[in-house]
């Protein structure tokens, strides 16, 4: 917002308005109609809302509110491919394959680095399992020297931000000799809590995340 | 025209980006031809003005200018955004002086108006380009 001259108004935007005069980058910018951005009624009740949008946005929600949400809208507007709570498709499942693709080799150019992630987080992590790349290099997306280098270990046992330190530091220093890629984001994911009775929603996220576009590394 | 449509998701936003507003993105790329492009960021957490929920938010931009470099019109959906209808193009809302398209959003209850970039239309132009590295440049204001 600032690149646009906006006016911010606090931390939370309250006070937040558009500024008297147009800067270069406002000029040239379309103000769409709200309905290809409804905010999701309920927070904003007393607006006036678009009979049929085209897009609406679920924000500012707890994540179990705005998955009950979306599914109910995702129902009532009938979207073609999502699969129902009832186990009814709209449309053939190939509308879901779309998306991304998942590579079966690390980039040549990447094995050395790809080898030397994995030789950090054997270093770091006794009870490591397996460590897996994911994100745009996974994906075929990747671009040299834009693109950074998405990673995650797999462990047996829980951890905390104290335990990955170290590894993270380390990472964040070889990111930094490697200019192909921007930096190296990495992660872990815990079998323990996956296997809890009630695992967190990051826990289980992030095994999705493996589990659709997960480029295995090592283990 | 090369158009793409780009998203992204952390661990938290994952599970509901796959289920449920992937299909509905698909089925407007597949209507008015876009490509997808989407992006699995290994964190992200709930609490939105937590530093990395306000990192992992910032990679959009990046995303965005990456996705802009390979395409002519880049259309960006929060993954919170379902998408309802398909027989319009968003890109037919700008016209031929436009770089890129954004909704404001009014609360009166929270005393502001502001662009909301959960749908963001963004053209391959010289302009577009200075606009997202001039955002980037001034990085994230203090305490959003």
């Amino acid at each position: 917002m600032r690149a646009l001259g906006w006016i911010l108004g606090n931390e939370h935007y309250d006070g937040a308005r558009m500024p008297n005069s147009l800067n270069e980058f406002m000029e040239g910018t379309a103000w769409l109609p709200i309905s290809w951005n409804q905010p999701y009624p309920e927070r904003y009740l007393g607006r006036p809302m678009e009979p049929n949008p085209f897009a609406i946005h679920f924000m500012g929600m707890s994540l179990p509110d705005r998955m009950k949400c979306m599914r109910e809208a995702a129902d009532r507007y009938a979207i073609q491919g999502y699969e129902r709570k009832d186990g009814v498709t709209g449309q053939p499942s190939k509308h879901l394959t779309l998306g991304f693709k998942v590579l079966k080799e690390v980039p040549d150019v990447l094995r050395p680095l790809a080898d030397d992630v994995v030789a950090c987080y054997r270093r770091h992590h006794p009870d490591l399992r397996s460590v897996f790349i994911i994100g745009s290099v996974a994906a075929g997306e990747w671009t040299e020297g834009v693109s950074d280098l998405d990673v995650v270990g797999v462990v047996d046992n829980r951890f905390t931000a104290e335990d990955e330190a170290p590894r993270r530091r380390e990472l964040l220093e070889l990111g930094k000799s490697w200019p192909q890629v921007s930096f190296i984001n990495n992660s872990t994911l815990s079998l323990a809590a996956l296997h809890a009775e009630s695992p967190d929603a990051m826990t289980v996220g992030r095994a999705r995340i493996i589990a659709v576009t997960g480029l295995f590394l090592w283990g | 025209m090369r158009k793409t449509i780009v998203t992204a998701a952390g661990p938290n936003m994952a599970p509901i980006l796959t289920a449920i507003s992937l299909p509905s993105f698909a089925s407007f790329a597949m209507r008015h031809s876009y490509k997808m492009q989407v992006t699995y960021v290994p964190e992200d957490d709930a609490d939105r003005w937590s530093a990395i929920a306000k990192s992992v938010r910032w990679q959009k931009l990046r995303l965005i200018r990456s996705a802009l470099e390979q395409s002519d019109v880049v259309v960006w959906f929060d993954a919170d955004v379902l998408v309802c209808r398909t027989d319009i193009d968003i890109l037919d809302s700008l016209d031929a002086t436009n770089y890129q398209g954004l909704v404001l959003h009014s609360v009166p209850s929270e005393n502001r108006t502001n662009p909301n970039t959960g749908v963001w239309v963004v053209k391959n132009t010289e302009k577009a380009f200075r606009f997202l590295d001039a955002a980037l440049e001034i990085g994230m204001p203090t305490g959003r």
